[in-house]
């Protein structure tokens, strides 16, 4: 091939490349891996369950869990068999830790056995409670697309951010921080 | 999979590839920089998250899946130490000396450049989150607009890099402590401003890089002062010897 020509190539194929690391950049931005949808949760209030504890639960249940807390909440669907949800446990632990007091943690214990969520809990040091959806209804109210995915409502029930898969600490904390500003 | 993981390695591997065709370094040869610069952005990447999931939960290092979340998290400095050490392996392999530490200080700028492009990259990993302002970007999910810390730090380096180029000497230990310097002070800044559960290790660790990076950098401006006027007396020291010896000699016929 002419110098030329292999010159032309070359700037064809960088040109090329820089195309399409833009392309996934942005595609990248696009797909993230977030919904923003009006829910607001309002039932019946019902306690949250003791921490450290796994309980079974109907959506009635969680909803009154969710409305009933005076705090703002942070919902954790998750298995003990699904990685993301491994990967993210510790961030949750810390989170919680930070937060006690002024936001409640509660998981949803999705497609698992209590037996295998119990130990990871143990496992990852989790203080916080889980409730075992049975019958699915609350993950097909909460319109899970797949495990972890992470809700924050805000003290009146309201959803102020959804992140479907595992989540980062600055998306946690800024959600976290974004519902503690709804007066 | 967590897709960040791929789209970082693309973004940083690619960005640093289009960097070194658009400005190729001078004076080395630029296939050995790719070398020196592409292998060690990946091990340190690996490395990051390998240290970050054992410090986090140690019982998860053997699961692959779990360390291919890199999104929860990564300790930072622990992949920038690998990545150095990895890029220092390499050049002392290399043998001659100087020709190996003008690679090496040729190389820095782009390993800076993949930094910064590992920091650009927070937008697909879900991390570029800053104060809420009226001016920023408004994350996927979220109500408020936020000063996008991450991709501030990504440009603050990116020029930091084009700034190293140009002003790279043949002298590694410069390069090096300099670069260090400037990604200790930009993480610490962004450290300050990204929302995080309390202070994080990366903030005592960037504020202890910036520290010791610019001390060690001034002591070895000042050595490098001091014996290049030592050089320069001595040798005006030896002219004067020969001017004399030379004028003792001078005969007038």
């Amino acid at each position: 091939m002419p110098a030329c020509g292999r010159s032309l190539l070359t700037r064809g194929v960088a040109k090329a490349g820089s195309a399409a690391l833009a392309a996934f950049f942005i595609a990248g931005c696009a797909t993230g891996m977030t919904d923003r949808r009006d829910l607001v949760i309002s039932a019946p209030a019902v306690a949250l369950p003791k921490e450290r504890t796994i309980q079974p639960a109907g959506l009635k249940t969680f909803e009154g869990m969710v409305s009933g807390a005076a705090s703002p909440v942070v919902v954790n669907v998750w298995a003990s068999w699904c990685a993301p949800c491994r990967a993210e446990a510790p961030l949750l632990a810390r989170a919680e830790k930070r937060y006690r007091g002024k936001v409640a943690f509660l998981g949803v214990l999705s497609r698992d056995s209590p037996a295998a969520g119990m130990k990871f809990m143990r496992s990852f040091a989790m203080a916080y409670p889980s409730v075992v959806d049975v019958t699915s209804e609350i993950s097909a109210f909460l319109r899970v697309k797949g495990l972890p995915t992470t809700l924050v409502f805000d003290r009146h029930g309201a959803l102020v951010s959804q992140v479907f898969g595992g989540i980062s600490e600055q998306r946690l904390a800024a959600s976290i921080d974004e519902s503690l500003r709804v007066p | 999979m967590d897709t960040g993981l791929l789209f970082t390695v693309l973004i940083v591997l690619g960005g640093v590839q289009v960097m070194l065709r658009a400005m190729p370094p001078t004076g080395v040869d630029r296939a050995q920089v790719v070398e020196l610069v592409s292998t060690p952005l990946i091990v340190g990447l690996i490395a990051a998250r390998v240290v970050f999931v054992l410090l986090d939960h140690p019982a998860s290092v053997f699961r692959l899946r779990d360390l291919m979340v890199v999104r929860a998290g990564v300790e930072f400095w622990a992949g920038v130490l690998v990545a150095l050490a990895w890029v220092l392996v390499r050049v002392r392999r290399a043998g001659d000396r100087v020709g190996a530490m003008m690679t090496l200080a040729a190389a820095m700028p782009y390993l800076v450049i993949g930094v910064a492009l590992y920091e650009a990259s927070c937008l697909v990993r879900d991390g570029c989150f800053g104060p809420v302002a009226s001016v920023g970007l408004k994350p996927n999910g979220l109500g408020s607009t936020m000063v996008p810390v991450g991709v501030l730090a990504a440009g603050a380096l990116g020029v930091a890099a084009l700034v190293l180029r140009r002003a790279s000497t043949p002298e590694a230990t410069p390069t090096v402590l300099g670069a260090l310097a400037i990604l200790g002070g930009v993480r610490l800044v962004a450290s300050w401003f990204l929302p995080a559960f309390g202070p994080s290790r990366v903030e005592r660790e960037s504020a202890l890089v910036f520290v010791v990076s610019t001390i060690a950098l001034v002591l070895s401006a000042v050595r490098r002062r001091t014996s290049r006027r030592a050089a320069f007396e001595s040798d005006s020291g030896a002219d004067q010897n020969d001017f004399d010896n030379n004028s003792g000699d001078v005969t007038v016929s």
